[in-house]
């Protein structure tokens, strides 16, 4: 049974982040990885109870579960928290990515956040920005050992 | 301080949105996406609060100070000019030439000081993270004005007058500073004056008020070529994706293609090299000029990344009073706002790096949309 233990963001600016990879086994286990959240007080974050619609967002366990602000502004920097997912007798992943890149017009973004790990598995990337409105592509690394795994969610940024 | 177009100090009414605006007197109107971008370039002006990093900003005593200081020949080397020989009032705070000439000739196009508290980035490759910290570069600069942070307390104490308005800013008499804070101390009153050249509201802020109220009125006196124009700006010609917000501009930094060239051999590194300055200098927001302790405005400063991308990229200017601060691009390259858009309607494919934006292309304008596109950007 999965087990969604960790909290997202729902906002009209994104969709709730649950990024599974293809085929991934990894599974949301209490005490794991993917532990409950600090917070809202504790990380800036937004915090929210899953509901109908992010079940229906995913296929399979999560890899990582990304929370994020309510509102993003363009050219205002904002903070992003990762969680990795793993399984009992798993490790947490060695090492964490996130970039930010408009694949329409070639670039990526000016910036680059800063990392603090809360705990294993959890990273919270400070300094990100979109400098444009339009679609972007927000892609994260998970990198296990010699595994590497990416996982590419669309974000669209208005004015 | 009335530059260029009016200051005006409040904000218009909230925005509103509207099914259509048809507008009368012509055939143009807008549909719900585009009255809403157009909303979007509003209200003007934008509320600003003081810059934590300059504990002068806004202290009425150093506006005055600073506007002496601005106009004042002893801050260059040879006292036959001041900053305002270069940002004349008449010129849209800027020259009228194609590259600055100070004491010697500069590598760019003079920027105009318009609406300067709303950057995070100044000059055109960014090598300052704020007004004060760009202020210093020109008193410094042998091409520009070309004193030694020596000489510069020497001319202070030395004038009855910019030594009387320095102590009464920053407490003490020059004489008893160190030669390194009296700059810092000059910079940041010329910073507090320049942060009040705000300009006024433009018969663009008219028209897209009018569009927030539903006033006919306004909304009809708008230029029917401005508003094909504005169309093209927001639509086909993709401009605002870069030019956007209130004032016209993300503040970023891009490769437009234009030649790469200074001279023969010499080529402009652009953001690449303000970086590189931006870090090395100790005049940033993470050095120990910085009078908040808390840097909450340099968050910026501290992510800002170093990739050869940046080779090339020059800072997106605002657009604001944009008729009025010819001749254009970094380099000065283009006389007038026609050739400006005629640029980006045939963009040479050359000057266009594999890394470089991929939504630059063509645009393909005809004659008539080009005067459309101009017609909207002198209504700025």
């Amino acid at each position: 049974m999965k087990t969604p233990t960790t909290i997202f963001a729902a906002d009209t600016a994104f969709t709730p982040l649950r990024l599974a990879g293809q085929g991934s086994g990894t599974h949301a286990a209490e005490g794991s990885g993917c532990g409950p959240s600090p917070s809202r007080a504790e990380t800036g974050f937004v915090s929210s109870s899953s509901d109908e619609r992010t079940q229906k967002m995913y296929r399979g366990a999560p890899d990582l579960i990304v929370s994020v602000p309510d509102k993003i502004a363009i050219e205002k920097l904002f903070s992003i928290k990762v969680s990795a997912c793993v399984g009992k007798d798993s490790e947490a992943p060695r090492c964490i990515r996130v970039y930010a890149g408009m694949p329409m017009h070639g670039h990526g973004t000016n910036y680059k956040p800063s990392e603090r790990k809360p705990g294993p598995g959890h990273s919270a990337f400070n300094g990100m920005l979109f400098c444009m409105p339009g679609n972007w592509n927000l892609t994260f690394d998970r990198e296990d050992g010699g595994k590497r795994q990416q996982l590419t969610r669309k974000v669209k940024i208005g004015r | 301080m009335m530059y260029g177009r009016l200051l005006s100090a409040t904000t218009s009414a909230a925005a509103a949105l509207f099914s259509l605006v048809a507008v009368a007197g012509s055939t143009v109107s807008f549909t719900d996406d585009e009255t809403a971008l157009i909303l979007a370039h509003g209200p003007w002006p934008v509320e600003t609060a003081p810059d934590p990093s300059n504990r002068v900003s806004g202290d009425p005593a150093a506006i005055t100070f600073g506007k002496m200081l601005f106009h004042s020949n002893d801050l260059a080397i040879d006292r036959r000019r001041s900053c305002a020989t270069c940002h004349q009032i008449e010129k849209g705070l800027g020259d009228g030439i194609p590259r600055g000439i100070g004491i010697a000739a500069v590598d760019r196009n003079t920027m105009p000081l318009f609406n300067m508290r709303l950057n995070r980035w100044y000059g055109w490759d960014g090598k300052s993270d704020t007004l004060w910290g760009q202020s210093i570069a020109p008193i410094l600069d042998k091409r520009e004005l070309g004193l030694t942070p020596a000489a510069l307390k020497s001319r202070i104490t030395e004038s009855p007058e910019l030594n009387r308005g320095y102590g009464q800013v920053f407490g003490a008499a020059a004489a008893t500073h160190d030669p390194e804070t009296v700059l810092v101390n000059t910079a940041k009153a010329l910073a507090a004056f320049q942060e009040i050249l705000v300009s006024g509201k433009s018969a663009f802020d008219r028209f897209r008020d009018a569009l927030a109220t539903d006033e006919t009125e306004g909304i009809t006196t708008y230029p029917a070529s401005a508003k094909r124009g504005l169309r093209i700006f927001l639509g086909r010609g993709r401009c605002d994706l870069c030019h956007f917000g209130p004032n016209f501009t993300n503040g970023e930094f891009h490769d437009i293609g234009l030649q790469p060239f200074l001279t023969t051999g010499r080529v402009d590194m652009g953001r690449y090299g303000g970086i590189k300055l931006l870090r090395a200098s100790r005049y940033n927001l993470l050095g120990p000029f910085n009078d908040d302790p808390d840097r909450r405005t340099a968050g910026f400063t501290r992510h800002v990344r170093l990739t050869p991308k940046n080779l090339g990229e020059f800072r997106v200017p605002s657009l604001r009073n944009v008729s009025e601060t010819a001749p254009y691009m970094h380099d000065g390259s283009k006389a007038t706002l026609e050739a400006v858009v005629r640029h980006y309607s045939k963009i040479p494919e050359e000057h266009l790096r594999q890394d470089s934006e991929k939504l630059l292309r063509p645009l393909n304008l005809t004659d008539a949309e080009i005067t459309d596109l101009v017609a909207f950007l002198k209504t700025l």
